[in-house]
């Protein structure tokens, strides 16, 4: 398992991280979502020890990550930047990779070359910024890391890429039980092969959770109630967004649907539809309710 | 599982071969080619014809001392070698120096102390050892020479050593700097404010101190800065490994990895990229780098204008600017120089307390003057002085004439004006280095006058069989290790006149003896000046010098060359008589004065009413204050006042005795052929009485001499 607890990261006066707690089971994919800025990146290079936390920790299988050689053998961290050695080759990097990960398999990369179509011996700087992403990718899963980082890691991928790189990921994740992090803005990825999100605004994780709950706890409900109702009416559903044409209202409340439907209906609705939301919207509505970007 | 530390550091090494092969090339053109090209070439102008003693000595010469410096220059060669190392120290941190690399390399499952160390052994494997490689070449070539047996380990060996020291120096500023900075160009900047700037404030200060203290040669303050920063010791260890101070190297060395080591574990990645990689650098550097620009700046802007006011303001505004450059460089963008302005202007109060206790002596330095009791030589070395006397006195009776001498001109530079050195007409200033039981050491550079008590003291230093050996010890003349010895005449008569020539046979412009060709003679010259020196006293001393020897002198040790300057005074008979046989006596007895008994010379003696230092001190024309121009009335007489009167020339009143207190004369000789032959071309008539020479300056003088003592 890995945990963070209560991190705090600056950037001289500048709050990159705060108050930030978070546990990820093996065999879970937990996507993290959030603005540009919120801290996405920096919470991933803590985990993965790169960066030094200024307060709390971070713990693979009660074992603090940073400076931990042990700990961070097992963890693989995909920047959203792909990086390699000046002018090496993806042999090359194997070969670095081999020095220093007891858990690198040369016969696994040389597979997964094998599968994405990638030359082993070109330097990688030659390299599309796509096929960059695929090597980066390929060295990565060679390690066999049991905690995988990735950090935009889709972004700049063709979709027959994306695709087959989804379902090795979920491959893995099942088999080896690894702890997957998807850091990033494409909600529609994170909807397809994640188990849980989190929402992360400026160094704060503003909600996280299962995906499907998520999912089920924002409702979106269009209503024509019997008579006038004010605002306050919809105040014990945390109403994110409510909108008026006439009698008409558009909302888009929090919490259990049941209930939900048991208030609407003792409003004498004379028309009650509920309708879905995706992630992005539950996204966008969770950020503009924390004055984000609002119009 | 496999061993990760072996691999990643078999990677390290793979991955930044291409420093080795640097290295090993960059040393392979200084050492190896230099062998490989200048040893036959040389075997074959040392022939084995040569007396062997001369020959094996140059052959040791050869292969022991000039690999190390002769391929470069001495600072060439300690720039290459530490720049060598400060290079491969960057070059293995350089992850340092970009986000990127940063990151990639801050994820991989390893300590940053394992790291480190790794680095460490990096350099070991590609800066050091490709050097001893090519010294190994460079011995094989000596061997394939056959000269192996020539070489001298004691001599080449701490060369040697001295070498790698530098280049570990180098590595260690290399990693310090590296760690400290976050891009290339700030971690060279780094690496010269280290290396360069502490050599360069104890200068600007040096000569700071000399402006406002009387006595200066070196203060605590460049002594301690270069303690720190050892580049110079360590380039003048390079030069004589056998004077070389390890300590302060060594701990430089420790110093400066122990910090990179402990910097290194808590420097942040996300540092890289930045100018200064750790906050606390700003404020440090902010003080530092305003507190050296501003020392320039001021010392520049003194030059100029030669105020105090103006230094004061150089450095001033040096540490406002230097600050506000410090700010933009540290910010990669424009900024203003408000924030943190208290910096500058710390520095520049720095600054401006230091000219203060500079300008008051607030430590004393002029005034210093240690026990008796706790020092264990005295030595002294005239400024003004034409030669390179460097005494060095041990011995109880010439050490307690020297304190009471240096006691002496201590109570005379106190009575000095604040801050203006004395530069009377009779005064001379001399280096003293006190040295202490406790192996520390002072010196002094006093500006003081040779007379009255001077003068017995110094009669009982130069007449001291300790001054007789330091002077026999200073010169060589024991040894075989003078190389060439030139003879030049010091009389401006003998120097000019074809005469001495025809009456003495020899041309006394110079003579030149080459210890190759003529080694015997050298140690002739050099027994004879030795025994006259054994028995000179010093009233001969103060007599007008006839000739300068001038020795160039081998150190064994180091192959290297100085050139000295000894003076032969008419009482030196020895010498004379071995360079000039039979004619010695009538030579000295020309050279005196007899010269002036000459038909064609016309000797005036000219007197005025003040003395010569009261003349000197009132910067006025001193015709106006004339008492008397007489011509010398017979041949007899003109020798008799050539003989009481010595040369005018400034760099021999170290040793010159008393003048007269009331009034001075002074000798003009003018030579009467000549003063014919050039009044057309000076335009001057001739009077028809040579009393009136003197009124007529246009005519020209042959030699001016000056009365002593009457």
């Amino acid at each position: 398992m890995l945990t963070v607890s209560q991190i705090e990261k600056n950037f001289g006066k500048k709050q990159a991280l705060a108050d930030l707690s978070l546990k990820l089971e093996e065999g879970h994919i937990f996507g993290m979502l959030g603005t540009n800025g919120a801290g996405k990146s920096t919470l991933l290079r803590v985990m993965s020890g790169i960066l030094r936390a200024d307060q709390g920790s971070v713990l693979l299988d009660d074992a603090p990550v940073f400076e931990n050689p042990d700990a961070k053998q097992k963890i693989c961290y995909l920047s959203d930047e792909p990086t390699f050695l000046p002018n090496a080759t993806i042999a090359e990097m194997g070969r670095m990779q081999a020095a220093y990960y007891p858990y690198f398999d040369a016969a696994k990369l040389r597979d997964l070359c094998l599968r994405f179509t990638l030359p082993m011996n070109e330097r990688i700087t030659g390299f599309s910024k796509g096929t960059q992403k695929r090597a980066q990718i390929c060295l990565g899963l060679s390690l066999n890391p049991r905690v995988l980082l990735c950090d935009e890691t889709f972004d700049g991928l063709d979709p027959v890429m994306r695709d087959s790189f989804k379902r090795v990921l979920s491959q893995e994740t099942i088999d080896r039980g690894l702890i997957t992090v998807l850091a990033g803005h494409n909600q529609q990825e994170m909807e397809d092969i994640c188990d849980s999100v989190g929402f992360l605004h400026e160094g704060r994780l503003v909600c996280s959770g299962d995906l499907d709950s998520m999912l089920g706890d924002v409702h979106r409900v269009q209503l024509i109630p019997e008579a006038e109702v004010s605002d306050d009416t919809f105040a014990p559903f945390h109403p994110l967004r409510l909108q008026r044409q006439g009698r008409l209202c558009m909302l888009t409340l929090r919490g259990d649907k049941a209930q939900l439907e048991q208030k609407l209906a003792s409003l004498n609705p004379l028309f009650m539809e509920f309708l879905p939301l995706s992630l992005e919207e539950i996204f966008i509505l969770e950020m503009e309710d924390r004055g984000y970007a609002q119009h | 599982m496999r061993s990760t530390n072996r691999n990643a550091t078999r990677f390290l090494l793979k991955r930044n071969l291409f420093i080795g092969v640097i290295v090993f090339a960059v040393v392979f053109f200084i050492l190896p080619f230099w062998g490989l090209s200048h040893i036959p070439l040389q075997k074959e102008v040392y022939t084995e014809a040569m007396p062997y003693e001369d020959y094996s000595r140059s052959m040791t010469s050869l292969v022991s001392v000039s690999p190390m410096t002769d391929p470069l220059n001495l600072e060439l060669m300690t720039a290459v070698y530490g720049g060598l190392g400060f290079l491969t120290a960057m070059m293995l941190m350089r992850h340092l120096f970009s986000r990127r690399q940063g990151l990639l390399h801050a994820a991989l499952p390893d300590r940053r102390e394992t790291d480190f160390l790794r680095r460490l052994i990096a350099y070991a494997l590609l800066c050091v050892v490709p050097i001893v490689l090519n010294f190994l070449i460079y011995l094989v070539i000596v061997a394939a020479n056959g000269l192996m047996g020539f070489v001298d380990w004691s001599v080449l060996m701490p060369k040697f050593g001295m070498l790698l020291l530098i280049n570990l120096y180098g590595f260690a500023m290399g990693m310090l700097c590296s760690v400290l900075t976050g891009t290339y160009w700030a971690a060279i900047l780094a690496g010269l404010v280290l290396v360069v700037g502490a050599e360069g404030m104890a200068f600007l200060w040096n000569n700071l101190a000399k402006l406002y203290l009387d006595t200066k040669v070196s203060t605590g303050f460049d002594t301690m800065l270069r303690s720190f920063f050892p580049t110079f010791s360590l380039y003048k260890g390079f030069y004589r490994p056998a004077e070389f101070v390890w300590l302060p190297g060594v701990l430089a060395i420790l110093a400066a990895l122990g910090l990179s080591y402990l910097l290194c574990r808590v420097r942040r990645t996300e540092a890289n990229e930045h100018t200064l990689a750790f906050g606390w650098l700003h404020t440090v550097m902010g003080f530092l780098l305003p507190l050296m620009g501003g020392s320039l700046l001021g010392v520049i802007v003194q030059m100029s204008f030669v105020t105090e006011i103006s230094l004061v303001l150089g450095m001033v505004l040096g540490a406002a600017l230097t600050y506000w450059v410090c700010r933009i460089l540290f910010n990669q963008r424009f900024c203003g120089i408000l924030k943190q302005c208290y910096l500058p202007a710390l520095a520049a109060l720095v600054l401006v307390g230091g000219v203060y206790a500079l300008h008051t002596d607030a430590f004393g330095y002029d005034h210093f003057m240690p026990e008796r009791d706790s020092l264990t030589s005295i030595s002294y070395r005239p400024q003004n002085y034409h030669n390179d006397e460097y005494i060095t006195l041990t011995r109880a009776d010439a050490l307690d004439a020297a304190y009471e001498w240096c006691t002496l001109m201590r109570d005379e530079v106190d009575g000095y004006p604040n801050g203006v050195r004395a530069s009377y007409a009779d005064s001379s200033s001399v280096v003293v280095t006190y040295r202490f039981g406790n192996r520390t050491v002072h010196r002094r550079y006093p500006n003081a006058e040779i007379r009255n008590g001077a003068q017995g003291i110094l009669k009982r230093i130069i007449e001291s069989d300790d001054y007789r050996q330091s002077l026999i010890s200073e010169f060589a003349l024991d040894t075989d290790n003078v190389k060439y010895l030139y003879l030049n005449s010091r009389v401006s008569a003998l120097r000019s006149s074809e005469e001495t020539y025809q009456k003495f046979g020899i041309h006394s412009d110079y003579m030149n003896l080459d210890s190759k060709d003529a080694l015997f003679t050298i140690r002739e010259w050099l027994a004879a000046i030795k025994q006259d020196i054994l028995v000179r006293t010093f009233a001969e001393k103060q007599q007008d010098p006839l000739f300068s020897l001038q020795f160039n002198i081998e150190d064994p040790a180091t192959g290297r060359n100085s050139y000295k300057t000894m003076n032969v005074y008419p009482g030196d008979e020895n010498f004379l008589k071995t360079v000039y046989g039979d004619k010695a006596k009538e030579l000295i007895d020309y050279a005196t004065g007899g010269y002036a008994a000459s038909e064609d010379i016309a000797v005036l003696k000219v007197t005025f009413s003040q003395s010569r230092k009261a003349l000197s001190l009132a910067a006025v024309d001193e015709r106006e204050h004339l008492q008397s121009v007489t011509l010398a009335s017979t041949p007899e007489e003109a020798v008799e006042w050539a003989r009481k009167a010595q040369a005018i020339s400034a760099d021999r009143y170290y040793y010159m005795p008393d003048h007269e207190d009331e009034s001075f004369s002074r000798l003009y000789l003018y030579r009467l052929s000549d003063v014919e032959k050039y009044h057309s071309l000076y335009s001057y008539t001739i009077p028809e009485d040579p009393v009136q020479f003197y009124h007529e300056e246009q005519i020209p003088v042959i030699t001016i001499l000056e009365f002593i003592g009457e």
